[in-house]
């Protein structure tokens, strides 16, 4: 772009790019609402929006189960971010099956929590340190996919904890109080 | 007869200041650029975008991060950031195994202004004695008091927030807006370390964002996001600062998507007669011509200029009868961050999200030689929060856990390690005229590579900095111990040292050329050390100082 062209000109390719920005813009959303869709009707789907559901689930704020948060984790397997496999939810459905005896959605609520929540105990243990290939290492990496989900999605970021994209110039270190909820864009980006 | 009396070639850091101070000084100018047209505010496309509306969610695309950002990645690129950097199928260069560098750019109007770390700190006296002391490198043709005053100009200019800490032996003092300060857990580390290091002082970073506002730039929002760009030009940026300044003056010409390949060169006159520039998007070639350059491209891209621009009489380059042109290129050796927790705090919280950070400056070998590695080191580091991200990474589910995540985690600080690369003539930049890139320019080959003394200073500082850190009687957490491929730190400088003698120096000490004084180069390419510190504020100061000069002896009849 020459800072010097004509302005008639100069307009002409400034609205021509920005259409074709636009249209870009709509192509794009479309792919990313459209593979959204799709990933509910993944037969993944179920087990990963119940294991979202248990790991955060609905209090005076709706839970992960009611965002998008499940979408993001098969997202982010297929993928492979964070060194999340295939395998990893493999590992992790074959782990609640058999600690559940066969059909692990089929169980109580309450029963589904406690079994994850041994896996998760077992996976977050000081030691031993999880084997690679073991459900509870595929844990370890599926569960910040999950937090992720949740903490990114905008119930999670705003409704839960506070989004707060523009603090403002007054910067302060204060005494926290009782009500103080945490920041989400905190740690926005970088590793899960 | 030319429309333009100087050329000035890239529109990032330096760039920009030239333009502005040549312009402001008389000069009609025409500023290259080889990237597309970034407009201040309307172009960063990503600086208002929640997270869930990206589809990454701010993570980044593996596949993206794998391949078109495998090297840019290193600048700690996020989803909002990457498009920023350059596309490392497209922009190639070749390194050695054993340098494995890191060229880390950004092409588009303002360059790497607009994505750079902001930290401003003056090199200090010292560091412009060190290589006449130790025979490291090329003397410096100037000591610290010659450029304290351009240092002065351009802090005022820029907006620098910044604690006056009275000149200490590592780091001189400057022209400050008010500090950001420190947060609760900086202050504890800050006094932990006068505590027990007499000579040893953390501060505030010194940032390039506005605590007061400057003309139409705004105070900074405390969002620390800034390399997505600032629509409120409350950090310094070419778009935000000298952009303006020299359009304002009418005399300010610029072309965007202009590669410039090389330099005419006219033997007879001992001058540069015009620069050879190609269409990005066209492939066309063309020429522009005017009385003076300034080469701003970036440290590896002006010596490439200078290295293609080979002749008949300068068959080595041009600059190049010293035979040292592309020679003591330096990085600033980078080590990973250490952290630690913080106990005894957890009440004390702080509200947005200063970008400005902590700096500890140097304090080994200040008086005299105390250590088995020359020079040193200083740290730079933060402090925050743990965020929800920590409930992905240990236990807990349920309600009562999703509870505990609506509160701030440990308080965490931590630094960084930037140590003093020695320059050594072997770490070079040269040219593959055999391989070309897809603008058919020679592909840059950079051969950079740590030396005993790097490893030994960054060992040292480690070891200094578990110290310091554990003084705050937390939890240290693990680290690498690694120093970082040369490049990460993105401070890649040097290749055109300064110097009186044109036999030992590519530039004299206006930053001309000694084979062609109407051709200065301004950016870290001139650098003959690289100190321990941020250079952007050096190159800057250097920028405007040639600048100057430049204009007095162009109006004096130099190059007529």
């Amino acid at each position: 772009m020459d800072d010097d062209l004509p302005t008639q000109l100069s307009r002409r390719a400034a609205v021509g790019g920005a259409v074709a920005a636009f249209v870009s813009l709509m192509l794009a959303a479309s792919a990313t609402a459209r593979a959204t869709q799709q990933r509910r009707y993944d037969p993944r789907y179920a087990l990963v929006s119940r294991l979202c559901d248990l790991v955060i689930p609905p209090t005076d704020t709706p839970g992960a189960a009611q965002t998008p948060a499940a979408e993001f984790v098969l997202l982010a397997i297929d993928h492979g971010m964070s060194n999340l496999e295939a395998r990893s939810l493999d590992l992790v459905r074959e782990s609640l099956q058999s600690a559940a005896g066969g059909d692990f959605l089929g169980l109580a609520r309450t029963r589904q929590s406690e079994l994850l929540a041994a896996l998760d105990a077992r996976a977050f243990a000081r030691s031993p340190a999880p084997a690679s290939g073991s459900p509870e290492f595929a844990w370890q990496h599926l569960k910040p996919a999950i937090i992720a989900g949740y903490y990114t999605s905008e119930i999670g970021a705003s409704r839960e904890l506070v989004y707060e994209p523009v603090p403002g110039p007054e910067r302060a270190n204060f005494v926290l109080t009782a009500d103080y909820r945490s920041r989400s864009n905190e740690d926005f980006g970088g590793p899960l | 007869m030319s429309e333009f009396d100087a050329i000035v070639a890239g529109s990032g850091i330096t760039g920009g200041w030239a333009a502005k101070e040549l312009t402001e000084r008389g000069l009609r100018v025409l500023l290259i650029e080889r990237g597309p047209w970034i407009e201040h505010r309307k172009d960063y496309t990503t600086e208002f975008k929640a997270p869930w509306e990206l589809p990454f969610k701010g993570f980044s695309d593996p596949k993206v991060l794998a391949t078109t950002k495998r090297i840019q990645r290193n600048a700690r690129t996020d989803e909002w950031t990457e498009g920023m950097f350059v596309d490392d199928d497209v922009d190639i260069y070749e390194t050695s195994p054993e340098s494995q560098f890191r060229w880390i750019r950004g092409y588009h109007l303002g360059g790497r202004s607009l994505m750079w770390g902001r930290h401003s700190y003056r090199m200090s006296p010292l560091h412009f004695k060190e290589n006449a002391r130790d025979g490291h490198g090329v003397p410096w043709p100037f000591g610290y008091e010659e450029l304290a005053p351009w240092y002065d100009y351009v802090e005022r200019y820029i907006g620098v927030n910044g604690t006056v800490a009275g000149d200490l032996p590592g780091l001189p003092d400057g022209q400050y807006q008010p500090s950001m300060g420190f947060s609760a857990a900086e202050q504890r580390l800050a006094d932990a370390i006068a505590g027990h290091y007499p000579d040893r002082r953390l501060l505030p970073g010194r940032t390039a964002n506005l605590t007061q506002p400057i003309g139409e730039r705004s105070v900074c929002n405390n969002r620390n996001q800034c390399a997505r760009g600032c629509s409120f030009g409350a950090y310094f940026s070419t778009q935000s600062s000298t952009l303006p300044a020299a359009r304002a003056t009418g005399r300010l010409t610029v072309h965007t998507d202009s590669i410039v390949d090389s330099l005419e060169y006219d033997a007879a006159r001992k001058r540069v007669v015009g620069v050879r520039v190609l269409d990005a998007r066209s492939g066309a070639g063309s020429v522009a011509r005017a009385k003076l350059v300034f080469l701003c491209t970036g440290s590896i891209n002006s010596l490439g200029v200078l290295l293609r621009s080979g002749s008949p009489t300068a068959p080595g380059g041009l600059g190049n009868s010293s035979g040292l042109l592309g020679s003591y290129v330096m990085d600033h050796a980078f080590a990973g961050i250490m952290l630690t927790t913080v106990p005894g705090i957890d009440e004390q919280m702080y509200r947005g999200r200063k970008p400005n950070g902590i700096v500890l400056p140097r304090f080994v070998n200040i008086q005299s030689q105390e250590t088995d590695f020359l020079r040193g080191y200083s740290f730079q580091g933060a402090s925050g929060r743990d965020s929800w991200k920590r409930g992905g990474h240990g236990p807990g589910l349920g309600a009562a856990f999703k509870d505990s995540l609506r509160k701030p985690g440990d308080w965490i600080v931590g630094f960084g390690i930037f140590a003093e690369c020695l320059p050594r003539r072997e770490n070079q930049v040269r040219v593959n005229f055999a391989r070309k890139d897809k603008y058919g320019l020679p592909l840059m080959q950079i051969d950079v590579r740590w030396s005993d003394n790097e490893h030994k200073a960054a060992a040292h500082a480690r070891r200094e900095a578990q110290a310091m850190l554990g003084l705050l009687g937390g939890t240290l957490l693990p680290s690498s111990d690694e120093l970082a491929p040369p490049g990460t730190a993105i401070h890649e400088m040097g290749g055109a040292c300064m110097g009186h003698d044109p036999r030992s120096t590519v530039l004299n000490r206006h930053n001309q050329l000694h084979d062609a004084p109407n051709v200065f180069v301004t950016d870290g390419a001139c650098m003959n050390s690289c100190g321990d510190r941020n250079p952007s504020l050096t190159y800057m100061a250097l920028t405007v100082r040639a600048a100057a000069h430049a204009a007095q002896i162009y109006k004096d009849g130099a190059f007529a």
